[in-house]
């Protein structure tokens, strides 16, 4: 049975999830009903692409410098942080944007090979690319009569 | 800038096309003003420059992105992303609708509203008599 993906951040984790939901729920209106909204909603999404696992974060406004990625054979952290700076010369109307460190372990389905990751950032998207270990590697199996 | 509420008004349940599109999602947004522009600030992750439609109707200015999913394989996992991104503003009609520019780094829209030349703020010297 495939672990859970997305591993616990802190104990709160569950209840800011279900305030999340409830967000969605009320999106509509411009201010999250529940929360203080000071937690980065950073969706991500684990494909299984054969040979490697890829795993997909949005990190919007983050750049490569600040993000550090630590991997095992089981799972992968991503910490980083997102600084917002308002531009010189510019005064602020309306801010919904925030500045957000944030710490994120994700449990992998299956063991990869620590040396064989690689990470890009492209559109505000954090793509993991890990190689599955060979014996982890789907097989050809050839039907004999 | 008029006020805060007409700035930041929200269309995401009200678009016309919500049957054929996926459900609409408002990025989060700054909005600065400088002597001579104004600077709207969108976090629009997963888009790319492409797929942005920037639309400006006298007064009315509707930013649309659509997510561009390049990814294969299978899914094993995944949170709710947004597919679209659909946000308007009312902005000061004396914004310059020809030198409008945008630009996209890192999954951020950075949208450059130029004043034309009756809003910008002048300093007039005072001289002595």
């Amino acid at each position: 049975m495939f672990t859970p993906f997305l591993t616990t951040r802190d104990s709160m984790s569950e209840l800011r999830g279900l305030l999340r939901q409830m967000d969605e729920v009320f999106r509509g209106f411009d201010r999250p009903l529940l929360g203080n909204g000071n937690d980065p909603w950073m969706p991500a999404e684990l494909r299984d692409e054969g040979e490697t696992l890829a795993l997909r974060v949005d990190m919007p406004g983050v750049a490569e410098k600040d993000v550090g990625i630590e991997v095992t054979q089981h799972g992968a952290t991503i910490k980083g942080e997102r600084k917002i700076e308002p531009p010189a010369g510019f005064e602020a109307h309306w801010r919904e944007r925030r500045p957000y460190a944030f710490t994120r372990t994700f449990a992998l389905p299956c063991r990869i090979d620590v040396e064989a990751v690689s990470a890009t950032i492209k559109n505000g998207v954090l793509c993991l690319r890990m190689a599955k270990l060979p014996e982890e590697r789907p097989k050809q199996v050839a039907v004999t009569t | 800038m008029n006020n805060d509420e007409s700035l930041t008004r929200r269309d995401d349940a009200r678009s016309p096309n919500r049957q054929q599109h996926p459900r609409p999602v408002a990025p989060p947004c700054d909005v600065y003003e400088s002597a001579e522009e104004y600077l709207i600030v969108a976090d629009v992750p997963g888009v790319d420059e492409r797929t942005i439609d920037i639309k400006l109707d006298r007064a009315k200015l509707t930013i649309e992105a659509q997510r561009t999913n390049g990814a294969s394989g299978q899914v094993l996992d995944s949170e709710p992303q947004p597919k679209l991104y659909l946000r308007t503003f009312q902005v000061p009609e004396t914004v310059d609708g020809g030198q409008i520019k945008a630009e996209l780094r890192h999954g951020v829209l950075h949208l450059h509203l130029p004043k034309g030349p009756s809003a910008r703020v002048r300093r007039i010297a005072v001289t002595a008599g």
